[in-house]
């Protein structure tokens, strides 16, 4: 498959993982547009794109938002108001509104179905912050877990 | 308290439902042309990407506009409210797909999240349901309904239809990767994908052909042309056709052949696409559709309100939870809402039942 074939097949699904990552449609844009551009440099050395891509994504994603809190520590939200705006019942809003990295971990756990060791390696983190982050994400969206741990029977 | 399955429901909804911001093309070419400036060697073109007509258009900071009192849309159209099981007797949820008629509601029956395990219909009179066949490689991916037979695609980009009058499903192709877009004429299966390219298979099975490879689908014989990332034109694929699409002072535009939808000094309206008949929704808005290219409707998370284009009767939604649309590709004929944790029915709109 040619770079612009994947990227006329598969642009629109990166584009709505892109969208559940960051929350808004123009970060999406830019995140699979960065993401794409690296793959393109790439393309003949690398077997299997999408995963590729898809982890660049949730890595790339946490990057930028840990540069822009350096950048903008003085605007940092707490993370227990994210809620507030939003109207009790609507849980896409929340979970638009969680912190990058909780949502990462949401994303790869309820809309790509990994466990928490895949989720930890894509995101370079332990498991236990997998867990942790997913524990806390699920508190402040008020959902009840029904398993602890994905990916353990 | 809600669980697991909602949420991961909500992400995956979420997703399908998001259409990117229609500048894209735009951007992707300044970010090229500054890379291309900074870095000679990269010559990875075509990372162009004009991605449009999902079923929802989606802002934010949509500015709040003063909401009249309107009646909700059971006192509104009684006669197109009604009230569906959560689930079916062997414990499967149920998500409603379009409606078939004003008495025939085609649903999907999920069997896990991001997994549809067949299809039924459901008799608004008789309130029963009937199973209109299993539906092989089908995600929470859309289905579209055609004249006789429902069509899906499968997460490669397989092609399947299955006949309204239930049965087998059939493999009649596969495209070149995930579906965006999909028609069912009478003899074809019409789709693109995210970018321009119309493409078709006979539904018999055969090769596939490129129709077009600058426009996208709408909904058959319909199809959109782009200029910037910006919907510019409506093409008729059969009769040739063209209608120019006014987006003058507006951002976010989507449109049917009859109504666009977008924002227009902030504020969410539609009109013609020729620039005439231009409405305001009440409401406050972020999110807003057109349904069976006859009604518009704006979104929760506060009140949704629903328009009747041609009659100019209103009716509101104020429930806002689990609130959603048909799982169809072309514009939606059904709205459901109300579906709490621990209820055993929800409530949906059929808005081909409304007179």
């Amino acid at each position: 498959m040619e770079f612009e074939d994947f990227v006329h097949a598969r642009g629109q699904a990166l584009l709505r993982f892109g969208y559940v990552l960051t929350g808004n449609a123009d970060d999406a844009a830019d995140l699979v547009q960065e993401v794409l551009i690296k793959l393109g440099d790439r393309w003949s050395r690398i077997d299997s794109p999408e995963a590729y891509v898809r982890t660049a994504m949730a890595r790339q994603h946490i990057s930028w938002w840990r540069k822009r809190r350096r950048e903008q520590l003085t605007d940092l939200v707490p993370e227990n108001s994210y809620t507030h705006d939003h109207e009790p019942d609507d849980l896409w809003a929340e979970v638009r509104g969680l912190p990058p990295k909780q949502r990462a971990v949401l994303v790869l756990r309820y809309y790509e179905d990994l466990s928490d060791q895949e989720i930890a390696d894509i995101l370079g983190i332990s498991r236990g912050t997998v867990r942790s982050q997913a524990s806390r994400a699920l508190a402040t969206l008020r959902v009840k877990p029904s398993v602890l741990e994905r990916g353990q029977v | 308290m809600r669980d697991e399955r909602e949420l991961g429901r909500v992400i995956g909804r979420g997703v399908q439902t998001v259409a990117p911001p229609s500048d894209l093309l735009a951007g992707v070419t300044r970010r090229r042309r500054r890379r291309a400036r900074r870095q000679m060697v990269f010559t990875a073109a075509a990372v162009v990407m004009v991605v449009a007509g999902s079923s929802l258009a989606f802002w934010r900071e949509a500015p709040r506009v003063g909401v009249q009192p309107v009646p909700s849309v059971d006192q509104q159209w009684p006669e197109a409210v009604v009230k569906l099981p959560v689930s079916s007797a062997d414990g499967k949820k149920y998500r409603p797909v379009a409606a078939l008629g004003a008495t025939r509601i085609l649903v999907a029956v999920e069997s896990g999240v991001r997994r549809i395990e067949r299809l039924e219909i459901f008799d608004t009179v008789t309130r029963s349901f009937r199973v209109l066949g299993t539906t092989p490689q089908a995600t929470t991916a859309r289905f579209e309904v055609g004249a006789s037979s429902v069509a899906w695609s499968g997460p490669g980009g397989e092609l399947w239809v299955m006949p309204l009058s239930g049965g087998t499903a059939r493999r009649v192709g596969t495209a070149r990767g995930e579906v965006g877009a999909l028609s069912v004429t009478p003899t074809h299966l019409v789709w693109s994908h995210a970018l321009t390219g119309v493409y078709r298979v006979p539904l018999d099975g055969g090769k596939t052909e490129e129709i077009s490879d600058s426009l996208r689908l709408q909904a058959w014989p319909w199809a959109v042309s782009f200029v910037d990332g910006n919907p510019a034109m409506l093409h008729d694929l059969e009769s040739g056709r063209r209608i120019k699409i006014d987006t003058a002072s507006s951002s976010h535009v989507r449109c049917v052949p009859r109504w666009c939808i977008g924002l227009r000094s902030g504020a969410l309206a539609v009109w013609r696409p020729d620039g005439s008949g231009l409405r305001f929704l009440a409401g406050s808005n972020k999110i807003g559709d057109i349904l069976d290219g006859r009604f518009a409707i704006s979104h929760p998370p506060r009140e949704s309100v629903v328009l009747d284009l041609e009659s100019g009767r209103t009716g509101v939604i104020r429930a806002s939870s689990d609130f959603g649309l048909g799982w169809s590709y072309s514009t939606p004929t059904v709205v459901y809402w109300g579906r709490e944790a621990g209820d055993q029915e929800f409530s949906l709109l059929n808005l081909l039942a409304v007179r």
